[in-house]
């Protein structure tokens, strides 16, 4: 490669004087119009840079491992793994998104917050009003407007919460390195919990003494031996398992043709057909959305009823199903939970929850749960009730039989490689290193999913878990990695609550509308133009797979350590931040933590730079007792030396703690309590459900913004399934646009008439780009299809205080008007001739 | 490649518009650069390039929106306008200044062969893209850029490629900008951009008979 030589000034007047350019500037106008240019810029260099040659470089992402192809320093390819058993189609959307037009391209901020300071004109975040600036200005404004806020309203007025997928990787973890630096420099408002498992995972560690959601279930091996009836409710892996927090095994894929292969009878209780269910031509039982704890009530007081419950096993190993009894039989209020009870709320035929309940009992079966049943009003009610179910039939601890919280996503029940774990860079709270939260005395977090409430309702006392938490007051926020404009309900609340906020800056790679709303955007590398490590499979963790760098940053883009490492160098946190580490520094140091810790299992890792250099993942033995893991057999096997971490050791159907509390809508046993509107719900306004499914071709939010959208999106619109009995009389046909409406909001999509979904119910799937016709205007049609328009922002029960983005019912028209066009995409006009357009 | 220089007068009319108008479109002005376009001297410079464009309209609209305003008022405004254009957010699609997202066939996106191809180029030239310079080499600013360094080192045949490339999408993109902002400063500078593609392809023309055929395509396709 030549060196840079000298500068080709673009339009320097010293060019003037170059002997090849005076040669040509003979006249004296040329030279008096070079001399008033008001530009001098340096686009070009002297000396040529040698042509790169082409190259594969591994990597690593949410979608799996695979080799980025790369010709003339662009990436043109990204190739699955060869040892993927079951690589995404979405791989070209992830490789889009380096190059996809929504990328941000430079630092920018709202004109109106840069010219009159911080929140002014709060109506007017997602105008696209920015002005772009330079690096060093956007660190300045950041650093001082952090340091602004704190000296004015303290600490707890900056929000860091930041929620979100972000990417894989053990350095680059946005979320994190926002926490390290904000508590570096003077503490902050964190949160706590998810939006993927909110409800459950608080209520889990009583009912069964862990979060479970995340944890290994029983394998897929022992289900392909064990198991006779496969139950998948509400629980979809084939589309889920994708993904990973991780990067991906998919080893779900694997799993599922075990499943097909031993013919293990599938059954899949779902308001839609899902991908799991066609593909293994499972029976399909289709409830209202939001009833299937009447459901699951009506199978166990049939379970009790016809004496097909194993009373050992609840004496045994549960604690409290003699409070939970009167409930169940209608002693206590006058209702028996039966199957006729339950059919008149779910929908599903008297005779079928009896049969269902024989089948159940009579067969080694295994219930997989997925999230979206506690992503509902009062959610916590159906995995308490769930796992009530699965100790009533008495399995849990066989193999094949029992409960599985994990299988619906990620390849839970993929088995567990024999691997070390590779650290990664820490949020620097509690490490000595002053400023932390603790140690400046404020740490505040907040339930996740009421980061709106919060604003809102400042001072104001919120139940949660047992606790208060007095609302702090927030007047910043920061979201590295997220996308609150996809991921929260209740948009147009969400809008009315933003404005609360002085100021909102945004790291992303693209103008999501979460980006869009923002005051201060900075432009962050994709996880393909840096360097990280990351572990393979969030269960099978079966590779260590080196993230190498693909490309060059793209435009002004900058990685997020670096980014952050400047906004704490400003504070006087810099060394601190990074303890004078670079990128590499970091990746060398996790992987000789694991290499040491796998030296204590007996295996010896090779030097990091021949793992580095080898350009393929480092793989890990499986065991056969990890092979043929079934949760909670040691539980089973010994309830005393082996006991769970609830307060009784046991499964709780009742709960103590939980009565403590004295919630009026979390009760201490398995409760069917009517939530504010459902399909048929007695209160409810609008006719249909809306489930809003996690997409099948994106992760969340993340690909919307990318060509893979073109492969499922219908008039650039995010899809809408309907059923022909819903479809017929509103006029509507397949691929026509609609309008999703209720009172909280209106979206257009793209109508899919299909038997696919049952009929009263409409699937918009999560994570659609909102694109409001209007951005000043709260209510303002959404052009694209963020469904989240249309879900509520409540919460589920004073317990978990998590989403309901599950909850929900609205009406669907024939979109008649005047279609306008989507520009959340920020997609170019394609004009190939002068006059047209395509 | 051909070293032979290419002698005719209007080489220097070329070489300046193009600096002109890469400045222009590389980022927004700030209010010192409006205020020196807008300056006697920089209208001056405006209207010879017109003149010599034969696009003096053009030219003279410019010049007329550079001086309907105080430098920092029009700086504002140039500069939402620019955010608007070119970045794509809200309002309306972007306009993205780049070669790749203005391909016939396929997605539009960033970061296409025409990089490739633009860095081949730069090559042939003995240059690259400066290390502070963050835009990909099909970038508009940079491919006029290369288009003055090739008149200024006379290298004829990657002036017709140049010439030829900018052919082949800037009219499109023109069209997008008069489409969305008709009446605007950015529509007018492209109108003046276009110019300086005609003329450099009619200099081109008397000098290289291989031209010949691709600009009547051209023509063909976009008269």
């Amino acid at each position: 490669m030549s060196k840079k030589t000298h500068e080709l000034r673009g339009v320097a007047h010293t060019d003037i004087e170059s002997p090849t350019r005076r040669r040509f500037l003979q006249g004296s106008a040329a030279t008096a119009a070079l001399s008033a240019m008001p530009f001098s810029l340096s686009l070009l260099s002297g000396g040529a840079m040698a042509q790169s040659g082409s190259k594969e470089v591994i990597s690593g992402c949410h979608w799996g491992v695979f080799t980025g192809v790369v010709e003339d320093g662009r990436a043109v390819k990204f190739k699955p793994w060869g040892g993927d058993p079951q690589p995404t189609p979405m791989l070209e959307g992830v490789r889009d998104s380096i190059y996809s037009a929504s990328r941000i391209r430079y630092p920018m901020v709202r004109r109106a917050w840069l010219e009159q300071g911080p929140g002014a004109d709060p109506d007017g975040r997602g105008n696209g009003d920015f002005v772009r600036v330079s690096w060093d200005k956007a660190i300045e404004l950041v650093a001082n407007e952090l340091t602004r806020v704190r000296e004015e309203y303290g600490q707890q007025a900056v929000y860091g919460g930041s929620y979100g997928w972000k990417s894989p990787g053990k350095l680059h973890n946005c979320k994190t390195l926002l926490r390290r630096m904000l508590n570096l420099t003077g503490g902050f408002t964190s949160s706590i919990g998810d939006y993927s498992t909110g409800a459950a995972q608080v209520i889990l560690p009583y009912v069964s003494g862990s979060i479970e959601v995340y944890e290994q279930c029983t394998t897929y091996p022992v289900l392909a031996e064990h198991t006779d009836l496969m139950v998948f409710w509400g629980c979809d892996p084939r589309n889920n398992s994708q993904i990973s927090w991780q990067v991906a095994d998919h080893g779900a894929f694997k799993g599922i043709d075990q499943l097909k292969e031993a013919g293990v009878k599938t059954l899949c209780i779902d308001p839609l057909r899902t991908n799991t269910c066609d593909y293994l031509d499972g029976e399909w039982i289709a409830p209202k959305p939001q009833t299937d704890v009447p459901l699951m009530l009506g199978i166990a007081h049939t379970l009790l009823s016809e004496d097909l419950h194993d009373q050992k096993f609840l004496d045994r190993y549960t604690s409290g199903f003699e409070e939970f009894r009167p409930y169940l039989t209608g002693e206590s209020d006058g209702q028996p939970k039966d199957a006729d009870w339950a059919a008149d709320i779910c929908g599903i035929d008297a005779e079928t929850i009896r049969d269902l309940a024989r089948r159940f009992a009579n067969n080694r079966t295994m219930l997989a749960l997925g999230y979206s049943m506690q992503r509902q009003h009062h959610g916590e009610q159906s995995t308490w009730m769930l796992v009530t179910l699965a100790c009533m039939l008495g399995q849990v601890g066989l193999p094949g039989g029992g409960y599985g919280l994990s299988y619906h996503y990620s390849s839970g029940g993929a088995p567990t490689h024999n691997s070390p774990i590779v650290k990664a860079i820490d949020d620097a709270a509690g490490g000595g290193m002053g400023g932390s939260v603790d140690e400046a005395g404020s740490d505040i977090m907040i339930p996740v999913a009421r980061f709106v409430e919060t604003l809102l309702n400042p001072g104001k006392t919120m139940q949660f878990n047992g606790s208060e938490i007095e609302l702090p007051v927030i007047k910043l926020a920061y979201w590295a990695g997220g996308n609150p404009f996809a991921h929260h309900q209740d948009r147009n609340e969400m809008l009315r609550a933003w404005r609360e906020l002085d100021t909102f800056i945004v790291n992303d790679f693209q103008w999501t509308a979460t980006a869009r709303h923002a005051d201060i955007v900075l432009p962050c590398t994709t996880s393909y133009e840096r360097n990280d490590i990351e572990q393979v499979g969030d269960y099978a963790l079966s590779h260590i797979v080196a993230m190498r760098k693909i490309v060059e940053p793209q435009f002004e883009a900058r990685d997020d350590f670096d980014i952050f490492a400047a906004i704490a160098d400003k504070l006087g946190k810099g060394y601190e931040f990074t303890q004078g580490r670079s990128e590499m520094d970091w990746i060398r140091g996790f992987y000789e933590g694991a290499k040491i810790e796998a030296r204590a299992k007996g295996m010896e890792m090779p030097v990091f730079d021949v793992f580095w250099e080898s350009n393929k993942p480092l793989a890990f033995p499986l065991e056969d007792e990890q092979k043929n893991f079934v949760r909670h057999e040691a539980f089973r096997k010994d309830p005393i030396l082996n006991a769970l971490g609830t307060a009784t050791g046991k499964f709780e159907i009742y709960s103590r703690a939980i009565a403590g509390f004295a919630y009026d809508d979390c009760p201490p046993h398995p409760t069917w309590m009517e939530p504010i509107e459902r399909l048929d719900g007695p209160t409810t306004k609008y006719p249909l459900g809306i489930s809003s499914n996690h997409p099948a071709g994106r992760l969340h939010s993340q690909l919307c913004g990318t060509a893979f959208r073109e492969t499922y999106a219908v008039q650039n619109r995010e899809p809408c399934m309907i059923n022909p009995e819903d479809a017929e009389p509103r006029g509507i046909k397949d691929g026509d646009v609609v309008r999703v409406f209720n009172d909280r909001g209106q979206i257009l999509a793209g109508a899919v008439v299909t038997d696919d979904i049952m009929p009263g119910v409409i699937m918009v799937s999560e994570g659609g780009w909102f694109d409001p016709l209007d951005p000043r205007e709260i209510g303002s049609l959404c052009r694209y299809g963020d469904v989240n328009n249309l879900t509520p922002g409540i919460a589920t029960s004073k317990l978990a205080q998590a989403n309901c983005g599950q909850t929900g019912a609205g009406d669907v028209e024939k979109f008649t008007g005047e279609l306008p066009e989507v520009y959340v995409f920020s997609q170019p006009e394609i004009i190939t001739k002068p006059g047209t357009s395509a | 490649m051909s070293q032979d220089a290419i002698t005719d007068p209007d080489a220097s009319t070329l070489i300046v518009a193009a600096e002109w108008l890469s400045g222009l479109f590389m980022a927004p002005m700030s209010s010192q650069q409006v205020a020196q376009a807008g300056s006697a001297s920089g209208q001056n410079a405006l209207r010879w390039i017109g003149t010599q464009l034969q696009a003096p309209a053009a030219a003279e609209a410019l010049c007329d929106k550079l001086t309907q305003d105080t430098p920092e008022n029009l700086a504002v405004h140039l500069q939402r306008r620019y955010t608007a254009l070119f970045e794509g957010i809200f309002r309306h699609r972007a306009v993205l200044p780049y070669e790749s997202a203005w391909q016939e066939n396929g997605v539009p996106t960033l970061g296409g062969k025409p990089v490739a191809e633009m860095e081949a180029i730069l090559r042939d030239l003995d240059v690259h893209v400066s290390a502070d310079c963050c835009e990909p080499a099909d970038h508009l600013a940079i491919e006029l850029a290369a288009l003055t360094a090739a008149l200024g080192g006379g290298y004829t045949s990657v002036t017709t490629e140049l010439v030829r490339r900018l052919q082949g999408w800037v009219p499109g993109f023109v069209q997008s900008l008069e489409n969305l902002d008709p009446e605007g400063f950015y529509a007018g500078s492209g109108k003046l951009l276009l110019a300086l593609i005609r003329t450099a392809q009619s200099v081109l023309f008397m000098t290289d008979p291989a031209v010949v055929s691709a600009n009547e395509q051209c023509e063909g396709e976009f008269a």
